[in-house]
């Protein structure tokens, strides 16, 4: 883990002594809410349909004990005693009002946390694999560059007002666990020619109103380089990045209209520029800080492997857990667990106050004192010994947190939807805990096998709709509540966007929509092992069809 | 009165402290030889450039988003002053403007940020290569008298502006120079 110096810690204790000030202003009238929105927004507080929301940034995703149970004191404290972890890594506060989000900000800072740049036309929070480090199929560990592009980023004094957010994630696996070709920047590390570590660069992807897919336009930039060529692609990016329309300014736009051969020479001639001027990262920073990142020393427990074994086989609830909730390590007596948090019939990503506790104290007793939230709004504890596996997984079924779903049909990702968001068009919690709750038992999960399903209240895609290999997407039709079913999207090494299977269902149609689309999945897979996503590839969206218009095959 | 009588009566602030605003838009049909310290648009200043027309010893140059700064470097010797101009805080294409201008074509001249900057991004704007500012907000006026300077002072990002200093620990990085 990557621990504030001096430095880092005065960065951010000026950070909130200046917006304190800005609130104090706000709440005495000095300042019009019009005035107070460009400074709030740069420190993650939205105003929401009820309430202010306070969006924290987990910088890629990685905490240790002590900065969970922060997290914990803050909802217990400020909030309503829960949070909800988001696809972007971080955590939001729902309820907490404008006059404390100053102290909040402050507790966080005590444990090396802050909300800056977790909203606003700005860099945001660099996004990664949340094995990473761990994971046994890994290149380099992507969270060293994650720290230098966090640091590069924060409060950059030219690109703090970009024609539209932008968002960067990093893969350092050989599978792609950040979802890099949906951002604007994605970044995979690579195995260079001289043996040192570089990035192939993608850029251009995003969901929204107009999804993408980001494009390859550099392979192999040295990791000394990466910042110099980060700055080219936002200095162009800043410079010709449309301002008129801001559904039309985002990278990907402009990578479309521009054509991407025009793009790439842009950005190759600015970065023929600004290499080798300020932006040079030195070896003696590179590797400090890939010293926070050192694996920890894991103790030998090979031993207890053989004894797992036993156990599995007294307990078949925790043995579908270990096969459904644990990810390959580099060690082989370890595992990662993902905490799943996604109970059937439950809020996909909240967490209460008691429930983060426990995470965190098992994450010092078992896990190395380490935890990582997942882009789909799950809890990792990416060191664990194998012979621990058994206390773990009692300890969270004490807290309902031993869902053995991760990847399955009910592991679903959901933005907040209307009933938070005010630029919701639809409901989102309800229709998951619907779906999760009518395909909950676990032998109809492990019937239908892995399957994502995605749902956005609204077209801005939050929910990552478009690539689930199910999507929701909530539209409003003249005042009502409608979900259009998008088929075949996926956001690893082989991203797709899902297409529209055709006319919306109100809720109270919707689940039954769902069950008619696994249903005919499960009627013409070839195998038990043919995943959702391969079979929808093989067939195409017609049997899909057929399943849920079939008047409208009649007419046809 | 004309908005840009306003702006030529507005103060300016540069290091630290007001002045008065000696600069004035050139207006309509007006001459440059006619006025003193006159801005002229960026168009305007390229086309009479080029043609190594009669201009006045000291001018400026007036930079919309939009223009690239790159057209002006074979000149910048001659200008005096570059007018960097926000029409809107949220466009931010004036700070790469100034960054370039400062860092690439390498500007001894004064660049001045107007418009519609808010107190907030002065110290980027600064960061960036801005000398001094045009006050046209009452706002940023009252925030600025009363001695703020919303900033904070630790920087990750290595640039070219005077006012950095590298710090012992951590040498890439910078922080103002006290």
């Amino acid at each position: 883990m990557y621990r504030y110096d001096e430095f880092d810690a005065a960065f951010v204790n000026q950070r909130v002594a200046q917006f304190r000030s800005q609130v104090e202003r706000r709440v005495s009238g000095e300042l019009t809410e019009d005035e107070f929105k460009p400074l709030r927004l740069m420190n993650g507080l939205y105003l929401q349909l009820h309430a202010y929301m306070l969006r924290v940034a987990i910088p890629y995703g990685s905490l240790d004990s002590r900065q969970l149970h922060r997290l914990a004191d803050v909802a217990t404290k400020y909030d309503r005693g829960y949070a909800h972890f988001t696809t972007r890594q971080n955590v939001q506060y729902n309820w907490p009002s404008l006059s404390d989000t100053p102290d909040i900000l402050q507790d966080l800072a005590e444990v090396d946390m802050h909300a800056i740049q977790t909203s606003g036309n700005c860099i945001r929070n660099v996004t990664t694999d949340h094995f990473a480090g761990a994971a046994h199929d890994e290149v380099a560990d992507p969270r060293v560059y994650a720290e230098i592009i966090r640091q590069w980023s924060s409060l950059h004094p030219e690109f703090s007002f970009l024609p539209r957010k932008f968002k960067i994630a990093i893969n350092g696996a050989k599978q792609d666990r950040a979802a890099i070709r949906v951002h604007d920047i994605g970044l995979q590390l690579v195995q260079l020619t001289d043996g040192g570590v570089g990035f192939d660069v993608y850029v251009g992807g995003g969901q929204g109103r107009t999804p993408m897919i980001a494009k390859l336009v550099a392979e192999g930039v040295a990791e000394q380089d990466i910042l110099s060529y980060l700055e080219a692609v936002l200095r162009v990016y800043n410079l010709y990045g449309r301002r008129d329309n801001k559904y039309k300014a985002r990278i990907k736009i402009l990578v479309h209209e521009t054509g991407l051969e025009q793009l790439k020479a842009d950005i190759e001639a600015e970065y023929a520029h600004v290499k080798s001027t300020f932006l040079d990262i030195p070896k003696e920073e590179i590797e400090r800080i890939d010293a926070y990142f050192a694996m920890p020393k894991l103790r030998d427990a090979s031993a207890g492997v053989a004894k797992l074994a036993e156990t599995r086989a007294r307990d078949a609830g925790f043995s579908q857990w270990v096969s459904q909730n644990t990810h390959g390590h580099k060690v082989s007596d370890h595992v990662s667990v993902t905490v799943s948090l996604k109970p059937v019939g439950g809020v996909p990503g909240d967490a209460t106050a008691e429930q983060m506790h426990l995470v965190a104290d098992l994450a010092s007793q078992y896990g190395y004192d380490e935890v990582r939230v997942s882009h789909a709004q799950n809890l990792v504890l990416p060191h664990v010994a194998k012979e621990d596996l058994y206390a773990i997984y009692q300890a969270l079924v004490t807290v309902d947190l031993a869902e053995a779903n991760v990847g399955l049909v009910t592991d679903i990702i959901a933005c907040p939807g209307l009933d938070y968001c005010a630029l919701a068009n639809a409901r989102s919690i309800p229709v998951a805990q619907d779906i999760s709750e009518r395909l909950g038992a676990i032998e109809r999960q492990k019937q239908i096998g892995d399957l994502k399903l995605n749902i956005s209240g609204c077209i801005n895609a939050c929910g990552h709709h478009h690539v689930g290999h199910i999507g929701i997407l909530g539209v409003d039709r003249k005042g009502e509540e409608l979900y259009q079913i998008t088929l075949g999207g996926s956001s690893d090494e082989n991203t797709s966007i899902g297409a529209i299977l055709g006319r919306g269902f109100p809720a109270a149609e919707l689940t039954d929509a769902i069950e008619a689309v696994i249903d005919t999945y499960i009627g013409l897979r070839l195998s038990d092992d043919e995943r959702f996503i391969d079979a929808y590839r093989r067939v195409g969206p017609k049997p899909f069809k057929e399943a849920l218009y079939p008047s409208d095959q009649k007419a046809a | 009165m004309t908005a840009k009588n306003n702006q030529h009566r507005a103060p300016l602030y540069k290091d630290r402290a007001f002045h008065e605003n000696k600069w004035q838009m050139l207006e309509g049909d007006q001459s440059p030889v006619d006025v003193d310290r006159p801005i002229l648009t960026f168009a305007e200043a390229i086309r009479l450039l080029e043609l190594r027309a009669n201009l006045p010893q000291c001018f400026g140059v007036s930079v919309e988003p939009g223009d690239d700064v790159e057209a002006l470097a074979p000149y910048l010797d001659g200008i005096a002053l570059i007018a960097i101009s926000f029409p809107a805080f949220s466009d931010g294409r004036g700070f790469s403007s100034a960054r370039l201008l400062k860092e690439r074509y390498g500007y001894k001249g004064e660049i001045r940020a107007v418009g519609h900057f808010i107190l907030d991004q002065m110290p980027f704007l600064e960061r960036c290569g801005v000398d001094s500012f045009l006050i046209t907000s009452d706002k940023v006026r009252a925030g600025l008298e009363r001695g703020e300077w919303p900033e904070v002072t630790n920087y990750y990002q290595p640039t070219a502006h005077e006012g950095d200093a590298p710090i012992a620990s951590r040498t890439w990085l910078r922080q103002r120079r006290s």
